[in-house]
């Protein structure tokens, strides 16, 4: 199936395949670990004496223990969180774990990685995977010493009999353990949480060594003997027809070997991804524009307006008894692109047979099917190996690109890789939903709601927005209706995901009833939130960030929370706006209840990142729609966060409950409604709109 | 005519048009991946590699232009094990996806060497044009200064 592929393999194969390289250097051999994406299931061709108890793991008679992760590593820290639990259980030597990524495989159950799940989904049945096999090592002493199980200690990949002060090595004990049973799955304890011993501790990354060093492989890495480089010349608008090519001046671009048409585009391969790129430009594609020439920003506007309309009768309704003030207000979000830093890419080996792909995918067992539809094969035939990816945030759950990269291939008679430029990946992917939000709520005397009416209209997400909607709050009446408006701008799933533009609204709003209420939106939110452990992390983040304190004129602290499944943040945003109107995020204070959480220093970081990408929206904004298609093009137009914006961050972690909960997502829906809320402390300006645009701030000042 | 170069501290000679970005050359020809493609216009960084020490972007410098110079990429940063700017990268877990990395660990390594001690204005102005879609800036600041102070 895959072949193994070594960095020395490929300069022979491509110097016997006649390139015309030269070069006299050498290259140093790197650390295995770059390889890991490329490594076969942990449990296929180990060596003598080797105990693999289960897909997941794997203890060698040299007293390596590789541990096989089925969710894919986008920077999330999966690898390392995941790992920690299994060997916790198994109570190996850290130091002698490796972690392997899967190839899509069903043996692994699902391998979707989305919406800050893995963790969630996969806790106990890989805590199980770690505590049988190490059920199994004990007996496998017990049996070598001829003693009873119960009498034996584990500590640290050794078994030992204190009675008699022997001890055997996990590697000593593979091949014993290896003709055993498994133990039945009801007698599988996991550890009490004063006995785990890795999770709970800060732990660097597996994966840091090889992403230091230019040796971890990431999709648009891999290199295969022969294989040649595709780019797709593409429609310059959203639903614009192939109408002619200049096929002949592609192939005089020295280096271009085929021009393919296909659905999506025309297909340039050449020998290097630089030749495609030319011979694209040489192929000046002609384009009928098609129905959508026209469409811009103005205009999805105006059908987010109308769209409306239908949720706005849905939550209306009459005022209930002890109203004596009604609130409403509309909030507008753009549409947003990933920009992982690594554009999209899918390498095929397409055979008779069989092929194999190497792709940063975060659903391979879809685009593994994808694939094996398109060529007419099994899905057996198909090998899908998944790299690291390079950044995701949602963009790889689409897999366009993949039955592309297999038909090229295909019709190459070699090995392609089809690359994504720039402007390819802004212009042609996934964008999370434009939405508009409008808001109302009818208050008491006291100035506390009587109700809450959320009406929304945006993409494919307004029919799920049942997932994020629910404002942690005790409101009598909580109404919410979504329009699905149709767009011809393809929508996906984001870093967030629809927690994203629900918490925008409704922290953005609760705030405003404060404000109409005379109430510190500290204060209020305490006294209606309905959720302990989210009302622990909100006073965890006020007492931290010093809510309450007096602060200098213009300057301001917003608060917001999120709660994202089973983990509950809370974020406390200071800024200081300047006098163009200018924000400076000071500090950002964010308390996380993660439940049990695996890794601190993973979860601080995702926290960092977390705030980093909110912020991008926030200050920089999304994407827009001109003349049918996206207006940006590369990072000069779809501007990202940069070193120096990033403000300081503090992390303060509770342990509220004892299953662990995701932390890839849950802290980017707070931060914008924060820092909107905390300008208005600082300036009296209620903004409800993304980005911000320093010169409204400046001039209504 | 073939183009001659040091890469890497080793005599490099590679028969290729004089107009091919650098960049194509490192990872399509040499194979050498880390000097990573994001942007192809000068605008992330990502393929951030030293020409006579110097941090410059790969994707704009046609391989005409390193004639009898020097390039370095991250898989020659150090000459044995890392480089003092590697293991405090990993010593502050900077690193998410990991993919921006090496053009950040390039283009730091360029600063320590004409500014030792940078302060955190300059190294946010010498890194500034190197993105992380990730958000690893604090710890890449942190790493920074701990290779600065000499604590790795
Ligand atoms: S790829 Fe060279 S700067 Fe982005
Ligand atoms: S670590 Fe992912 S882009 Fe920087």
């Amino acid at each position: 199936m895959a072949p193994r592929f070594s960095r020395r393999l490929f300069l022979k194969a491509g110097l016997a395949a006649g390139s015309s390289l030269l070069v006299s250097c050498t290259l140093a051999a790197r650390p295995q670990s770059g390889e890991l994406p490329l490594a076969p299931p942990t449990n296929e061709h180990p060596p003598p004496g080797a105990f693999g108890p289960s897909v997941w793991l794997r203890v060698d008679p040299d007293e390596q223990v590789t541990i096989t992760i089925a969710k894919s590593e986008m920077g999330q820290g999966v690898h390392t969180a995941l790992a920690m639990l299994l060997a916790d259980e198994l109570d190996a030597d850290w130091a002698q774990v490796r972690v392997v990524q899967a190839p899509a495989d069903g043996r692994y159950g699902n391998q979707y990685t989305v919406g800050s799940t893995s963790v969630e989904e996969t806790h106990t049945l890989l805590r199980s995977a770690g505590a049988a096999a190490r059920m199994m090592l004990v007996a496998a002493t017990a049996q070598v010493f001829g003693v009873d199980a119960p009498s034996l200690r584990v500590e640290r990949g050794t078994v030992s009999d204190p009675a008699s002060g022997r001890r055997l090595s996990y590697g000593q004990l593979a091949p014993t353990a290896a003709t055993l049973d498994p133990p039945a799955p009801e007698a599988v304890q996991l550890k009490p949480r004063e006995a785990l011993r890795l999770v709970g501790t800060p732990v660097p990354r597996v994966d840091a060594p090889a992403k230091v060093d230019g040796s971890a492989r990431f999709g648009i890495d891999i290199q295969l003997p022969g294989m040649r480089y595709a780019v797709l010349a593409r429609p310059t608008s959203f639903g614009a027809r192939l109408t002619g090519y200049d096929e002949a001046a592609a192939l005089a671009v020295p280096g271009v070997r085929l021009v393919l048409p296909l659905d999506a585009g025309v297909a340039v391969v050449g020998d290097t991804t630089w030749a495609a790129i030319k011979g694209r430009a040489a192929l000046a594609p002609t384009w009928e524009p098609g129905p959508h020439a026209s469409l811009d920003s103005a205009t999805i506007e105006a059908q987010l307006e109308a769209g409306l309309a239908g949720p706005l009768a849905r939550v209306a309704g009459d005022a209930p008894a002890g109203t004596v003030r009604r609130i409403e207000a509309t909030y507008r979000l753009p549409f947003r692109a990933h920009s992982a830093i690594e554009p999209t890419s899918y390498t095929a080996d397409v055979g008779a047979g069989s092929a194999t792909i190497w792709a940063p995918a975060q659903d391979p067992q879809a685009a593994r099917l994808l694939i094996a539809e398109a060529l007419g094969m099994a899905p057996e035939s198909v090998g899908f190996n998944v790299t690291f990816l390079g950044g995701a945030f949602g963009r790889r759950l689409k897999h366009d690109g993949a039955v592309e990269a297999a038909l090229i291939s295909r019709a190459a008679g070699a090995p392609v890789k089809l690359v994504y430029t720039r402007d390819d990946e802004l212009r042609h992917s996934f964008y999370h939903p434009a939405s508009l939000h409008h808001l109302s709520a009818e208050l008491d005397s006291a100035g506390l709601p009587l109700s809450w009416r959320h009406a929304l209209a945006a993409g494919f997400t307004a029919g799920d927005f049942q997932i994020g909607d629910r404002p942690p709050y005790r409101i009598p009446i909580r109404l919410t209706a979504g329009a699905l408006v149709e767009s011809p701008v393809p929508q996906g799933w984001w870093r967030g995901v629809d927690f994203v533009q629900m918490v925008f609204a409704t922290e953005c709003f609760i705030d405003e009833i404060a404000a109409a209420s005379g109430r510190d939106p500290l204060e209020l939110r305490r006294a209606l939130c309905d959720d302990d452990r989210l009302l622990a992390v909100l006073n965890l983040a006020a007492e931290r960030a010093g809510w309450g304190e007096p602060l200098p004129s213009r300057m301001g602290r917003g608060v917001a929370l999120c709660l994202y499944n089973q983990t509950r943040v809370a974020q406390v945003v200071q800024v200081r706006v300047d006098a163009t109107g200018t924000p400076h995020v000071e500090r950002v204070t964010v308390a996380v209840d993660c439940g049990l959480p695996i890794n601190p220093l993973g979860i601080t970081a995702q926290v960092e990142g977390s705030i980093a990408f909110a912020l991008t929206t926030a200050l920089k904004g999304g994407v827009t729609v001109a003349k049918g298609r996206i207006a940006e093009a590369n990072f000069d137009g779809a501007q990202l966060l940069r070193h120096g914006e990033m403000p300081p961050v503090e992390v303060h972690l509770i342990e509220g409950g004892p299953a662990p909960s995701g932390m890839g997502e849950p802290a980017v829906p707070p931060l914008a409604p924060a820092l909107l809320n905390a300008i208005f402390a600082a300036t009296g300006r209620r903004l409800r709109s993304l980005p911000i645009i320093p010169a409204e701030l400046a001039k209504r000042a | 005519m073939p183009i001659t170069f040091t890469l890497n501290g080793e005599a490099a000679r590679l028969d290729v048009a004089p107009d091919v970005p650098l960049l194509w050359v490192l990872r399509d020809v040499l194979g050498l991946t880390g000097t990573r493609f994001g942007c192809g216009a000068g605008l992330c960084g990502a393929c951030t590699v030293h020409l006579d020490g110097a941090a410059i972007r790969a994707c704009l410098t046609p391989i005409a232009s390193v004639e009898g110079r020097s390039v370095t990429t991250i898989e020659g940063l150090a000459r044995e094990g890392l480089h003092p700017l590697q293991r405090a990268w990993i010593a502050e877990d900077v690193s998410q996806c990991g993919y921006c990395q090496p053009g950040q660990i390039m283009a730091a390594t360029a600063l320590l060497a004409t500014t030792p001690q940078p302060s955190d204005a300059e190294i946010a102005a010498a890194l500034a044009g190197n993105l992380c879609r990730c958000g690893t800036y604090l710890r890449i600041r942190r790493a920074v200064r701990r290779a600065a102070a000499g604590e790795v």
